[in-house]
């Protein structure tokens, strides 16, 4: 990608942040991008001197502020809730995604209290259970924070705050001739230039995707050496097929998220994929917390080993230590229904020009 | 107050909101006037930009695009109809044209638009 048609990208990307609740912002930013085109042809006819770099350049700072553009589609948007966003323009996003967060994590709590429910039900442990819900409510607490602090939107928001900080607010005029119209085109440039999406996060991500996807292939030939061989008979009985399966699955679709993630990178249906992915994730974990396959007490009784069946304390310990990894299995497979909700609420799923709020 | 006092600022804000929406509503009657000027064949956005700024003389500038807001709207309320057309010499533009709806509309706004010029010239000349 040459440099002018990154600026022009840059530009657009900044517009289509704001005009994100609309549901043509696509067309509205091919319809931007023609103008820009023609905008930049025109000067290049104008003055032959300018190189087509120039002209492009020449074309952004002619345009509108990214924010201020953006705000008079929102205006003029037909429904109320175009009212809500004149003042202040990012306010009502906010709101709604604020409440998105809320119910990610009242699901999550939810879902907590009925994992500890079936734990109980099956150990009979009223000790495990309560850990359960402690354990359980931190994860699912500090998860979705976590995802609130990392949002790409509200971190856009801070980030917009920050440039409100320290640059003077653009014109508002509606399209006339303004006399602080160099003051409008300086603080245009600088706002243009900011990149929001940088070659290196862009290169994490890649490279990130690539590590997970050979870590996880690493780890599928291992399980699957072990399964087949006999090196450890725990993963011959047949009663573990089932657990084997699911881990299998679980561990595929990750592995084919990330090739996914490699190949085509920072795309929309990168969300929709990678909430296929947590699904499963779910699934397969809700699968092993209620048919729990590679259970230490069972292998233990399979082995007969002396020296721990021999020694209640100890036997009842691993029979803990069984729960206990059952219940991490859980609160992975709730969290990964979480991340699942997130990637559908930012595939589009939920978005705040279909409705107003929730609560 | 005479007319060379200067303004304050809630003056200033209050003239400069009332020029914006005055300059908001000729700019909604401009393109349409624009867009039935082309009935016939039809005129894309850009087009649209350079006839409101050559016509106006640069009161109303169309290189910022904000008017495609406006555009955006008047399609909305189906005022104006639009046709995708690949361009040959760049990417694909949206061409414009009046509905019936918005030929009325622009014949009643503009007829509104004099008489209400009318009124007030009337009025301001036998102050």
């Amino acid at each position: 990608m040459n440099k002018q048609i990154e600026t022009v990208e840059q530009y657009l990307e900044q517009v289509g942040n704001y005009l994100e609740p609309l549901s043509d912002k696509d067309q509205i930013i091919k319809e931007l991008r023609a103008h820009i085109w023609d905008l930049a042809n025109k000067l290049s006819e104008e003055n032959k001197g300018l190189s087509v770099a120039a002209a492009f350049d020449q074309a952004i700072l002619m345009m509108e502020d990214p924010q201020t553009l953006a705000e008079k589609f929102l205006e003029e948007e037909p429904s109320d809730f175009a009212t809500d966003w004149k003042s202040p323009i990012k306010v009502p996003e906010t709101k709604v995604q604020n409440e998105q967060f809320l119910v990610l994590a009242v699901i999550g709590f939810a879902a907590v209290l009925v994992m500890a429910l079936v734990l109980q039900i099956i150990s009979d442990d009223l000790v495990i259970s309560l850990i359960a819900v402690v354990l359980g409510l931190v994860a699912v607490g500090m998860f979705t924070f976590g995802l609130y602090l990392s949002d790409e939107k509200l971190f856009q928001e801070q980030l917009t705050r920050f440039r409100e900080l320290f640059q003077k607010p653009a014109s508002s005029s509606q399209g006339t001739k303004s006399a602080s119209s160099r003051e409008v085109l300086f603080v245009r440039e600088k706002s243009v230039t900011v990149k929001e999406v940088g070659f290196w996060s862009a290169f994490g991500e890649h490279f990130g995707g690539f590590l997970g996807g050979v870590f996880i292939a690493l780890a599928i030939a291992f399980v699957f050496i072990m399964d087949v061989s006999d090196f450890l008979p725990l993963f011959n009985e047949h009663w573990y097929t089932i657990g084997a399966l699911v881990t299998y699955l679980a561990m595929g679709s990750a592995l084919a998220y990330s090739a996914f993630l490699v190949i085509f990178g920072r795309i929309r249906l990168t969300r929709l994929v990678s909430a296929a992915k947590n699904i499963i994730g779910l699934v397969c974990a809700v699968v092993l917390v209620l048919y729990y396959p590679f259970t230490l007490e069972l292998a233990i009784l399979a082995q007969n080993i002396p020296e721990v069946m021999g020694d209640p304390d100890l036997l009842l310990l691993v029979s803990k230590a069984d729960l206990i990894l059952r219940l991490i299995i859980g609160i992975s497979g709730i969290i990964s229904g979480i991340s699942a909700l997130y990637d559908m609420f930012k595939f589009g799923a939920w978005k705040p020009s279909d409705r107003k709020s929730l609560i | 107050m005479s007319a060379k006092e200067p303004l304050t600022d809630d003056l200033t804000k209050w003239v400069a909101n009332e020029i914006n929406q005055l300059s908001s509503s000729t700019l909604r009657l401009a393109l349409l006037a624009i867009i039935k000027k082309y009935q016939l064949t039809g005129i894309y956005g850009y087009a649209i930009g350079e006839e409101l700024f050559s016509f106006t003389e640069g009161e109303l500038d169309g290189s910022k695009a904000t008017f495609y807001a406006i555009l955006r709207r008047l399609e909305k309320d189906q005022l104006v109809s639009s046709e995708l057309q690949v361009s040959p010499t760049g990417p694909a533009r949206k061409y414009y044209r009046l509905t019936p709806k918005g030929e009325r509309a622009y014949n009643a706004l503009w007829q509104n638009w004099i008489h209400y010029y009318g009124i007030l010239e009337r009025l301001i000349e036998n102050k």
